[in-house]
């Protein structure tokens, strides 16, 4: 059984270095230009390579996403960016389109067909095989049967597969709603997430009314429960989605499915579903999620019709900044309102997630406090359990 | 010389417009999609006769996104193709030109990726590996057009009239609302409305289209849009108005075509954005 990589989106350097901390094998982000999140912070060259250096010194990579839709003013940057991207040693390059990859390829770059090109189907995967790239990431749409058969052909492709987070609604690519209603490319970094809007649905003239507007808003994805078979299955990579995502929701993800994946792999005769970490994965995101595509199912329990809005996530109380073993005191970094009495849980990169109650907070100045309720707020919270700098706590969410 | 090219919606359409059309693009069932309507391979070899008769160009999409189930039929399917002699087929799977490429066919392939279609330098990839045309992309500017035939060899295709395929899914949105909602309505045809604008909606099983409110009507533009094929699609337009509108393309009629539909050039003068900042 072959050990899948997880792997993980990083908005910035940040995020990449939390990534690692928390588990993913693997970040993909984005570079300077040339990538789909044109409105995320992305990487500079500098960044870049210290985030590289930061994955390599702990034997993880770095993917870079080259990913955009090509416009003719942008073939003069593909060369330079390859160039400074293989000078920096990142471990590949993301890419969709096949100009690009045969100039990464001529580099002697590793490339991955981005999930853009809506990889479904063996054939399609033997084509950029036999290009030179060593892997594909599979369209969202693949069901087992395309990945076993992609697997069965192509055993030395690597396959890469989404396993959390959001879903286009549209086949990737085939979507410009976000450029006729908003001006903005999709295909170039720019979507505007359209298939989140509400419409009214008409038949010819008459106007179809549910109890909620139409909408094409699809819920999330997990693929939790389908761990075990997705390795089975010899997929080579496990992707979350989300590279726009905060801190708190990425090492909540990579926390849950890093744990999933080595307690199976430790011993897979023994194991069992950890069916409460669908509680956690559902709050950090506040999205319902489903399996999606993948067994096959195409119906109403995939898409949200319920007129729903997106509200923030307000479990995330606060970073711990330090520990001290003797007073048993935590500094802490508050991020949502907490107070005395509340039941927290924490956990970490090796902090294993337990529950406890505050019984003490004192701010900067050591007076007793009793609310913890300014952002960024500096406090010290006493944690009899022994816990470590970036270690994260949360509002109980487990039983 | 441009050459008119139209998807038609059934075969009447084809023979009452011979007369105006040099070439023909034409769905073929079970794997088309942004098309008025898909024909069976039974169909087209009746139709190829009368066709190649008038010398007319025959383009045949098979233009959806295939899943591994639909490889053999897909590959059967090119197999009874490659006799036709056609023109051209139209591909946005790579699945076609792989299959292609290990059965030596001959038939000219045509790089089809709707949105992707959108540079010279893929052109020129896709034109490296054998392929002859390209479908230009509704997104992006004359100018661009411009740029990207002055770079390449291949040959072009750009729509100039019609509706505009702007979304696809594997998702029946339609059918999965109205289950949603226990509510009861079969049909293929739908509209969404968004600030008095409808935008149409096509869902045929799991496929499911959705396509631009404003009709593209872009007749000012063609004497200098520098592509080889002008296409129009029939698709939603009733018969004899899509009749009259080639007419009108055809014989340079623009004040005609004026009081049919208004001009509309979709981006091919409006650069599209994507960081925010630039809006």
């Amino acid at each position: 059984m072959r050990k899948p990589e997880l792997l993980a989106p990083a908005g910035d350097l940040e995020r990449l270095k939390w990534a690692i901390d928390y588990g993913a094998d693997a970040v993909y982000i984005g570079g300077p230009s040339l990538g789909l999140r044109a409105n995320a912070k992305n990487f500079t060259f500098e960044e870049i390579k210290e985030g590289v250096l930061y994955a390599h010194e702990r034997g993880k990579r770095v993917f870079v996403t080259i990913n955009i839709v090509l416009h003719n003013k942008e073939i003069g940057e593909v060369d330079s960016t390859l160039e400074e991207l293989k000078k920096i040693g990142v471990d590949a390059v993301i890419v969709s389109d096949p100009a690009i990859m045969k100039k990464a390829l001529e580099k002697k770059m590793e490339v991955h067909v981005s999930t853009q090109q809506s990889t479904l189907n063996y054939e399609a995967c033997k084509w950029w095989y036999e290009m030179g790239v060593k892997r594909v990431v599979l369209g969202r749409e693949a069901t087992r049967a395309e990945i076993l058969e992609i697997r069965e052909k192509l055993p030395e492709l690597e396959i890469e597969c989404f396993i959390h987070g959001a879903m286009c609604a549209g086949v990737s690519g085939r979507c410009v709603l976000s450029n006729f209603f908003t001006n903005r490319d999709a295909n170039r970094g720019g979507c505007a997430q359209i298939c989140r809007w509400d419409f009214h649905l008409w038949d010819g003239e008459k106007q179809i009314e549910g109890e909620k507007p139409f909408t094409f808003c699809s819920k999330d994805l997990s693929m939790l429960s389908m761990i075990p078979e997705m390795i089975f299955m010899g997929i080579t990579s496990f992707k979350i989605e989300g590279r726009m995502r905060s801190i708190y929701y990425i090492a909540t993800v990579l926390h849950t499915y890093r744990r999933a994946i080595d307690t199976f792999l430790a011993s897979p005769s023994t194991y069992t579903y950890p069916i409460e970490y669908e509680k956690i994965l559902r709050n950090c995101a506040n999205r319902d999620s489903v399996l999606q595509f993948m067994n096959g199912v195409n119906d109403e329990s995939m898409g949200y019709y319920n007129g729903r809005e997106e509200v923030s996530n307000q479990d995330f109380l606060g970073v711990i900044l330090s520990y001290d073993k003797e007073t048993k005191m935590a500094v802490v970094e508050e991020r949502n309102y907490f107070e005395l009495g509340d039941e927290v849980e924490i956990f970490g990169p090796s902090t294993e997630v337990f529950s406890m109650r505050i019984k003490r907070i004192v701010d900067e100045e050591k007076k007793e406090i009793t609310v913890v309720r300014h952002p960024k707020q500096i406090v010290e919270m006493q944690v009899d359990h022994e816990v470590k700098k970036n270690d994260l706590i949360r509002k109980k969410i487990l039983n | 010389m441009k050459k008119l090219m139209i998807a038609p919606k059934n075969k009447n359409m084809i023979l009452k417009t011979i007369d105006k059309v040099d070439a023909y693009l034409l769905g073929v069932e079970n794997f088309s999609v942004n098309l008025p309507v898909s024909f069976s391979l039974k169909e087209i070899k009746e139709i190829l006769p009368i066709l190649k008769k008038e010398n007319k160009e025959i383009f045949l999409s098979l233009n959806k996104n295939m899943f591994s189930s639909d490889l053999e039929p897909l590959e059967k399917c090119l197999e009874e193709i490659e006799p036709f002699s056609i023109d051209g087929i139209c591909f946005y799977d790579v699945s076609i030109p792989s299959i292609w490429k290990r059965r030596h066919f001959k038939t000219p392939l045509v790089w089809s990726q709707e949105h992707f279609t959108t540079n010279y330098a893929t052109s020129n990839y896709w034109l490296d590996a054998g392929v002859s045309f390209t479908q230009l992309s509704n997104e992006i500017t004359k100018e661009e057009i411009a740029e990207i035939r002055k770079n390449t060899k291949m040959k072009f295709i750009s729509q100039v009239f019609g509706y505009i395929p702007i979304f696809y899914s594997k998702r029946p949105l339609v059918k999965n609302y109205e289950k949603a909602f226990s509510l009861e309505a079969e049909k293929e045809i739908y509209y969404m409305e968004k600030e008095g604008k409808k935008y149409p909606l096509r869902e045929q099983g799991t496929s499911f289209e959705g396509y631009e409110a404003t009709i593209l009507n872009a007749y000012l533009d063609i004497d200098t849009l520098e592509v080889d094929y002008l296409y129009l699609n029939s698709f939603l337009i009733e018969d004899d108005i899509f009749m009259e509108i080639l007419r009108c393309y055809k014989e340079k009629d623009q004040a005609s075509l004026e009081k049919l539909y208004p001009f509309s050039s979709g981006f091919l003068h409006t650069k599209t954005v994507y960081r925010v900042k630039d809006l």
